[in-house]
């Protein structure tokens, strides 16, 4: 079934693309919510995914790889909004404080992001949250496989101190 | 001990945290609704752009006369060499190559036709009345057909009448008729004939006729290409009916491949599956379609940068003319002579990575795969290599394996990791069976694949 719509979607079917992305609108969000804390902020850099996607399809050539486009394409529209946003500001610290600290609800979910450093939430969203392999992540963010395990290392550790103090496991 | 049980219990926080839902929000709502009618808008605004008229020579000239004549005349195109012998014409151009022509059914009008040179039901009165009578039942009930549908798509058989119907004639009829006696309607201007008709149990193949009054458009994005949109309703043998549909996004098939013989001619070949079709379920069919379109060579150019790696490139959004009517066809979807062969295999390596069984048809192999529980199925790619040892093509979009032409009396199966498969495709072919998670060679009794 998600295979026909993609197939569909990719000669530019308006209704199965729309469907899909319904389909991937959580995954979407959390991964945006890796980068973002304002609902503002992630309903923008969905639109433009979405128009992006759309404008892009066409060209992809295999339906299996629709999801991992999709991310890329969310993350690298993050990437420039949180850039944009950031150059914006005065300095790094207040830059940095404006993206680590509060999300709009609590939620386990929204509990867990704050308590990772901002370039681990992406990393750990991608890994627990979507099940992609280590490989498969570093090929999607541009980095080495090395980084991502070295910050999924640093992000476990992270947690499990601020897990342990309010006694999470 | 206790690290390692800390340890588990954080991974088990961590997914299940990450498992979530996020609430919605109305500035997402507002946003994506925004961004979804900016989609439909540019759907809708696409105009139907009419071909230019063209300078024809001489002979040109005369060969758009005579199929305008045609047209009007079903009698003297049925004496045309290519109705009634399309797949022979066309059945090693399509991307599922394979020999159609040897087992396909000639449909009713075309075969008499064949026979006296007569038209069977073409005359204008019958062919409006098929189409007020397609215009008038077929849509609208299709429609209803689909809103009563379940979520799985199957719908109890509510109008027993009508099925009973069609199951009677599909029990009496000759095997080649179609279930209400007409496979050329005209609505519209737009005459659609369909020839001939082949299966096998994972896909039915349509060879189709358009022939348009009015003209088709000349500058194509792709000239072997006419598309559609159309309904299909397939019954099974216990009175039940599955509707496949654009609208659902279940739809068998977009568009035929073949060639545009002039100004007002396509014939073609369509390939009626999806990845999940099992054909012996059913004993008939109602096809409906509803549009025929074409995308252009025209259309609004756009730069865009390339997500992640910036690269500026121009993109065409495609022109697209549309010749919307409705034809609706019945067919007796005929299996007694398919002979598809099944091997059991129901192994998996440690990993939880196999196949359950391998099945050649008349047309292609496909493999059903064992997968971890929780898999996606599209993160596996199954390849198969021939008894040459040279690597199966796709078979169209059925999912299987293309055996035309090919010695399949052994093959060998590979489940490859998509990115494995990614890596190991084109000239890097020969790293398929050190990358496979799993494989497993398969003997088939015959060599070519016919029956």
């Amino acid at each position: 079934m998600m295979e026909t719509l993609v197939q569909r979607a990719m000669k530019k079917d308006a209704e199965s693309f729309i469907k899909l992305m319904e389909e991937y609108r959580q995954p979407m969000k959390k991964v945006a919510y890796g980068f973002f804390q304002n609902e503002e902020d992630v309903a923008d850099v969905m639109q433009q995914t979405v128009l992006d996607a759309y404008e892009h399809v066409g060209k992809l050539k295999k339906a299996a790889h629709f999801k991992t486009w999709l991310i890329r394409i969310l993350i690298n529209n993050c990437n420039q909004l949180y850039n944009s946003k950031k150059r914006m500001l005065t300095g790094v610290e207040t830059a940095e404080k404006t993206y680590v600290d509060e999300y709009p609800w609590e939620n386990a979910f929204f509990s867990l992001l704050s308590m990772l450093h901002k370039e681990d939430r992406v990393i750990f969203m991608l890994y627990y949250g979507e099940g992609y392999t280590t490989k498969e992540i570093a090929k999607m963010l541009a980095m080495k496989e090395s980084t991502v395990r070295s910050r999924i290392h640093r992000g476990k550790e992270q947690l499990r101190s601020h897990m342990q103090g309010e006694e999470w496991i | 001990m206790e690290q390692k049980q800390t340890d588990k219990n954080l991974e088990r926080k961590i997914q299940e945290a990450f498992q979530t839902t996020i609430p919605e929000t109305e500035v997402l709502d507002k946003k994506l609704q925004e961004a979804y009618e900016q989609i439909q808008n540019a759907k809708r605004k696409k105009k139907p752009r009419l071909p230019l008229a063209v300078k024809c020579s001489t002979a040109a000239a005369v060969l758009l006369l005579a199929m305008v004549y045609c047209v009007k005349n079903p009698a003297w195109a049925a004496k045309l060499p290519f109705i009634g012998d399309i797949f022979n014409q066309l059945q090693e151009q399509v991307p599922y190559p394979g020999d159609y022509s040897s087992s396909a059914i000639t449909l009713p009008d075309v075969k008499k036709e064949q026979k006296d040179g007569s038209p069977a039901q073409t005359d204008a009165a019958d062919q409006n009345g098929s189409a007020k009578r397609a215009d008038e039942t077929d849509r609208s009930s299709s429609a209803k057909r689909a809103d009563a549908t379940d979520p799985g798509g199957i719908t109890n058989h509510a109008d027993a009448s009508e099925q009973n119907n069609t199951a009677k004639r599909a029990d009496t009829a000759d095997p080649s008729d179609t279930a209400n006696g007409t496979n050329r309607i005209t609505s519209d201007g737009v005459t659609v004939t369909l020839s001939e008709v082949s299966f096998d149990n994972k896909a039915m193949y349509l060879a189709l006729l358009v022939q348009n009054e009015k003209g088709f458009a000349q500058n194509l994005f792709d000239e072997l290409e006419l598309g559609f949109e159309c309904w299909v309703t397939m019954y099974k043998k216990d009175g039940s009916k599955e509707e496949f549909n654009d609208v659902d996004g279940t739809y068998l098939a977009y568009h035929a491949q073949g060639e545009y013989l002039d100004a007002h001619t396509f014939r073609g070949l369509a390939q009626f599956t999806n990845t999940k079709l099992d054909l012996s379920k059913y004993t008939s069919c109602e096809i409906t379609f509803t549009d025929f379109w074409q995308r252009l060579a025209t259309g609004k150019e756009k730069k865009a940068n390339i997500p992640v790696t910036g690269e500026e490139v121009t993109i065409v959004d495609h022109d697209i003319v549309h010749f919307k009517g409705n034809w609706s066809f019945q067919l007796d979807v005929n299996l007694t002579k398919d002979t598809a062969q099944e091997v059991i295999i129901r192994e998996a390596n440690d990993q939880g990575v196999g196949i359950e069984k391998v099945v050649k048809t008349k047309y292609e192999i496909y493999a059903v795969p064992i997968l971890p529980e929780g898999a996606n199925e599209y993160d596996y790619f199954i390849t198969m290599w021939d008894a040459d040892g040279k690597p199966l093509d796709d078979h169209g979009h059925s999912g299987g394996k293309n055996i035309y032409g090919r010695d399949v009396s052994e093959i060998t199966v590979y489940v490859l990791w998509w990115e494995d498969f990614f890596d190991s495709k084109g000239e890097n072919t020969y790293l398929q069976p050190k990358k496979a998670l799993y494989q497993t060679k398969v003997k088939f009794q015959d060599e070519t694949g016919n029956d």
